[in-house]
């Protein structure tokens, strides 16, 4: 009397029920966004990457460029026909100006430090005044046992 | 990557499976669909989560199981309410010509959708996947007994309530 096993059974009943398939549409939009991620390309060098972009830079307007660096030329020649060959180098300019400062210069300072101890005179003055008690203690103590 | 299946290849291969199973334990198409797609973006993006892999359909399996899991779990309790459930829910079995077929269909989707999420995860991977009790038990990171017992109880539960309109129809 071995007759089939029910739980079996409605197991192979439940299998064949198919599954709903996924809506075909969905492949396409899906495949869209999971796109795969191009590796990263290793950084090029500085020099490369200038040779590769500089025709772009200059392909939209190579007149307006060839123009601006025609300008920067004649500045350039303009600039060095206009210097006087007799005019102090640069190194002697740099030492004049590192030079002492002239009389006018140094009584104006000094009347610039008489000013600030004018105004800062009277607080300064009372506290080099005010003997310090220790120290001068200290000091004149050592002075006798010295002398004695 | 040499040697790794396009992503292409991967969904017609495998995007059935994981669109039913993922229906299965959401019940809302919306859901299954961003889950499916989130899916196929990890994968075409790191295409290396496949390397070396014994069984692709399997470790997709455990990816769509953990990622319909998190979702469920930041539902909210409105979406998990039985009503919202029931008005909501989306069949994971194709329509049937025959009526009475598709009483039987819609009853068992409502019965499935009875059933605990872990019950039910089961009973789709052994019923409609065909895998043993080990493979599910690796799929969904419990013990092979677990897998079986929770089995057992969702099949009982599914034979109960489908057992009138079972008879009728065998």
């Amino acid at each position: 009397m071995n007759g089939p096993d029910p739980m079996n059974e409605f197991e192979q009943r439940l299998r064949r029920v198919p599954l709903q398939p996924a809506p075909p549409d969905w492949r396409a939009e899906i495949l869209a966004v999971a796109v795969p991620v191009r590796p990263a390309v290793p950084p090029r060098p500085w020099s490369a990457r200038l040779r590769v972009q500089w025709p772009a830079l200059l392909w939209p307007a190579p007149r307006a460029w060839a123009g601006l660096a025609t300008v920067w030329l004649v500045i350039l020649v303009l600039q060095f026909a206009s210097r006087d060959p007799a005019a102090a180098p640069a190194a002697s300019l740099v030492a004049q100006k590192a030079a002492p400062p002239t009389l006018e210069m140094q009584a104006e300072l000094r009347q610039q430090q008489q000013l600030l101890v004018e105004l800062l005179g009277p607080r300064d003055s009372r506290a080099a005044d005010r003997p310090h008690p220790v120290r001068s203690s200290t000091h004149t103590r050592r002075a006798e046992i010295v002398f004695a | 990557m040499p040697g790794l299946p396009t992503i292409e290849h991967l969904y017609d291969a495998h995007a059935p499976a994981l669109f039913a199973f993922l229906l299965n334990l959401t019940r809302h198409e919306a859901d299954t669909r961003d889950l499916l797609q989130d899916l196929f973006i990890k994968l075409a993006r790191d295409p290396r989560h496949l390397a070396g892999l014994r069984d692709e359909r399997a470790y997709l399996l455990r990816l769509a199981h953990n990622a319909a899991i998190d979702l469920m779990r930041r539902r909210t309790s409105r979406d998990r309410t039985k009503d919202n459930f029931a008005a909501e829910a989306a069949t994971p079995f194709a329509p049937a010509a025959d009526p009475d077929e598709q009483t039987f269909r819609r009853e068992l989707a409502l019965a499935l959708g009875e059933l605990p999420a872990d019950q039910r995860a089961v009973v789709h991977l052994k019923l409609w996947e065909g895998l043993t009790f080990e493979q599910i038990a690796a799929i969904l990171a419990i013990p092979p007994n677990t897998a079986a017992s929770r089995y057992r109880y969702g099949l009982d539960k599914l034979r109960d309530q489908l057992r009138p309109l079972y008879e009728e129809i065998k």
